[in-house]
């Protein structure tokens, strides 16, 4: 039915419509003026600080830009991307970065919901709860890294001595990671839980009671009722931290400093920009990780129907 | 199908308020009994109760005569209808419907027949794919319904259904709720704060205020016989016109004048002590335009002249709005519903009366009129205890 009214409404007389458009087009043209200068301070700014350093990079990255050979800057095209991506180094960084990811951001997803719904239900010192829950989130990294890094160090260290028995964990590739990955969840579970107790409050009472009338128990309210509401709510948490995890850098440079093979793709670049001063070779690792990032929200926005942030579909699809 | 029966139940909360209070309802396999009162006065609270979403305090609770109080919601075979729909809007009307099955674990080739039965019954076949943001509030409101009967439970639960439905639509779903029910004779256990809903659809009528519950039984004789002022002046519409009155030497001296009392009320009011201040309850029908009423008729009545202030013509009738000087009428009961109706913040002084009159009646806005009113329909309450002292509760 409201395909008719549509089709009907969609289709006037041509005539009407051309004479309606000149009748609208003068306030439209002022509308839109006022709307583009209003807009137009954000832009400069955003293009100033964001746009420019961006695209600046891209230029570097064409370039063979060695600060300890200054005078033999010239335009290579794509040779220093070639350089890169057929780099073990890099390989491995990057493999290392997915792993770090994916594992963190699994375990985040898992203990934040978990977080979120006892923050959620709790109904005595709420306040105290949320809280204390938030603490480790309210830390600056570096800070909590050194904590991390003094704890797991032999003869100083408690967590040294009571769990890893005196070994030098930090220095072995996959115990350091998983301290790494510890340090991280631990870092940001909490964030994790406040994105996704936002999402449990999006889910109505009466649609879990409904749950529990239609005979669902309190797994399968969860999973088919509770889940599948605030699974938008899921995405742009898992957006996020995703994209926060893949460009981690200060937990790593503070735990391990990169040795034994533990680099995430960050390191790398910072290790070629800033401490190798190749301009060249780092800002194509910025840029690719640039491409990369891109790529994640990307995937999470078409594919999984993430919506954007500040777009509000109203919670559905 | 079962029955249910409520005894002494009662649920308090942590922090020590008490929500329901001793409450003693016996609903027959079969009947459609509605829970009625003003916001919070506990029929929400009692009807989750009965699906098990609050605990008991004390009292037990029997389906079918087992006590259920300790079972989980899906335990205890009954459906629920919400207020707010409660759809899943993540599935398709058809899933929605199908939910309660899936989880009961039906094979599908009965799923598939149960969804199309209950989509027929309620009109819903050429929406079964669509999802629940796509449909308009009354088709939501019967997918709700349809969730509730493919299951052929023991009970139906109902809170306030048709509360967030526009008027015209919801008196329409009134009639289909109520053809629903005796389609397929379940038990039904409906909440609604509107005393239409409960005059109209209701087996049985239970009244409650502040936790327990006021009277009991069918519409007409709620009305008719209202055990107290509460009760008197929730049901009815127009509600009722209470008047402060004086009862001297068998004689009820109010501002309308006189009223000689017969014999059965001086009965009663013998036999239930009445005090000396006491309220006049006149439904605004027992009044009539006195130039229509014959001779015979008027000797058994009270006549009486006033200004006309407002007249509202309906067509088949005429409502002729009067104020009267002198007191209101008061009591925490009168209070209360007042409160609940929002007309507290109407301002207004005097007592002020509403009157149905036939159509033929030539009363006129902003002229005397002469009204008669029958003098043995007249309830006489209690404005202390809130009893109604002209009620033999027979």
């Amino acid at each position: 039915m409201s395909h008719a009214v549509t089709q009907e409404t969609g289709t006037p007389p041509p005539k009407r419509d051309a004479k309606a458009k000149a009748a609208i087009s003068e306030g439209k043209k002022a509308e839109r003026r006022l709307g583009l200068l209003l807009c137009a301070p954000a832009v400069i700014v955003m293009a100033a600080v964001a746009g420019w350093p961006i695209i600046y990079s891209v230029w570097l990255s064409l370039q063979r830009y060695d600060l300890k050979f200054p005078d033999r800057q010239e335009f290579v095209g794509l040779d220093n991307y070639v350089t890169v991506l057929s780099s073990p180094y890099w390989w491995n960084a990057m493999w290392i970065t997915v792993v770090i990811t994916v594992v963190s951001v699994v375990i985040e997803l898992v203990l934040g919901m978990v977080l979120a719904l006892v923050m959620h239900r709790t109904l005595v010192g709420r306040g105290i709860v949320r809280t204390s829950t938030l603490i480790p989130y309210g830390i600056v990294t570096v800070v909590a890294a050194f904590s991390w890094r003094y704890a797991w160090t032999p003869g100083t260290g408690y967590l040294a001595e009571t769990i890893a028995g005196g070994e030098p964990v930090l220095t072995q590739k996959i115990p350091a990671l998983l301290v790494v990955v510890l340090a991280e969840i631990w870092k940001t579970t909490p964030f994790m839980a406040l994105l996704l107790m936002a999402g449990l409050a999006l889910v109505p009472d009466d649609l879990l009671k409904a749950a529990a009338m239609d005979g669902a128990n309190a797994w399968q309210r969860f999973t088919k009722v509770m889940v599948p509401v605030m699974k938008p709510a899921i995405l742009v948490a898992l957006l996020f931290r995703t994209l926060d995890a893949f460009r981690i850098f200060d937990n790593l440079f503070v735990l391990t400093g990169g040795s034994q093979g533990t680099t995430s793709v960050s390191m790398v670049t910072y290790n070629n920009l800033i401490k190798g001063l190749n301009l060249g070779i780092g800002s194509t690792m910025s840029v690719l990780i640039f491409i990369a990032v891109a790529v994640i929200a990307f995937i999470f926005i078409k594919l999984f129907g993430t919506a954007a942030p500040g777009s509000d579909n109203g919670g559905r699809r | 199908m079962a029955e249910i029966v409520l005894d002494k139940v009662s649920k308090q909360y942590p922090d020590g308020a008490v929500a329901v209070r001793d409450v003693d309802i016996d609903i027959a396999d079969g009947e459609f009994i509605i829970l009625v009162g003003p916001s919070g006065c506990g029929k929400s609270t009692t009807l989750n109760m009965i699906a098990g979403l609050e605990d008991i305090t004390s009292g037990e609770l029997r389906i079918g005569g087992e006590r259920v109080n300790e079972r989980a919601p899906k335990d205890r075979d009954i459906a629920m209808v919400f207020q707010s729909y409660a759809l899943y809007p993540h599935m398709t009307v058809k899933e929605n419907m199908a939910f309660p099955l899936r989880l009961a674990k039906v094979d599908d080739a009965t799923v598939e027949k149960k969804v199309r039965d209950a989509a027929e019954i309620l009109d819903l076949t050429q929406h079964l794919d669509r999802k629940p943001s796509n449909l308009s509030g009354g088709q939501r409101q019967r997918v709700a319904m349809g969730r509730a009967i493919v299951r052929s439970p023991k009970a139906f639960l109902m809170d306030e259904p048709l509360s967030n439905l526009d008027a015209k639509l919801r008196v329409q779903m009134r009639t289909s709720v109520s053809r629903l029910q005796k389609q397929l004779g379940t038990t039904t256990v409906y909440v609604t704060h509107d005393q239409t809903e409960a005059m109209t659809l209701g087996d049985r009528v239970v009244v409650m205020r502040g936790g327990a519950v006021q009277q009991m039984g069918a519409p007409q004789y709620l009305y008719d016989h209202p055990a107290n002022l509460f009760v008197a002046g929730f049901i009815g519409s127009p509600s009722m016109n209470f008047v402060p009155a004086g009862l001297e030497n068998g004689t009820l001296r109010s501002p309308l004048g006189d009223v000689p009392l017969t014999d059965r009320v001086r009965g009663l009011l013998e036999g239930a002590d009445a005090p000396r201040e006491v309220i006049m309850g006149l439904r605004p029908e027992h009044f009539e335009d006195a130039r229509l009423v014959d001779e015979s008729a008027q000797s058994h009545g009270v006549t009486f002249t006033s200004h006309v202030d407002v007249l509202e013509s309906m067509g088949s009738d005429k409502f002729a709005y009067f104020s009267l000087s002198g007191e209101q009428a008061t009591s925490a009961e009168l209070a209360e519903l007042a409160a609940d109706a929002g007309s507290a913040d109407v301002p207004g002084e005097g007592v002020s009366l509403v009157t149905r009159l036939s159509a033929a009646s030539t009363a006129t806005e902003g002229e005397q009129a002469e009204i008669w009113f029958d003098a043995d329909k007249v309830q006489l309450f209690d404005p202390h205890t809130g009893r109604n002292l002209t009620y033999s509760g027979d």
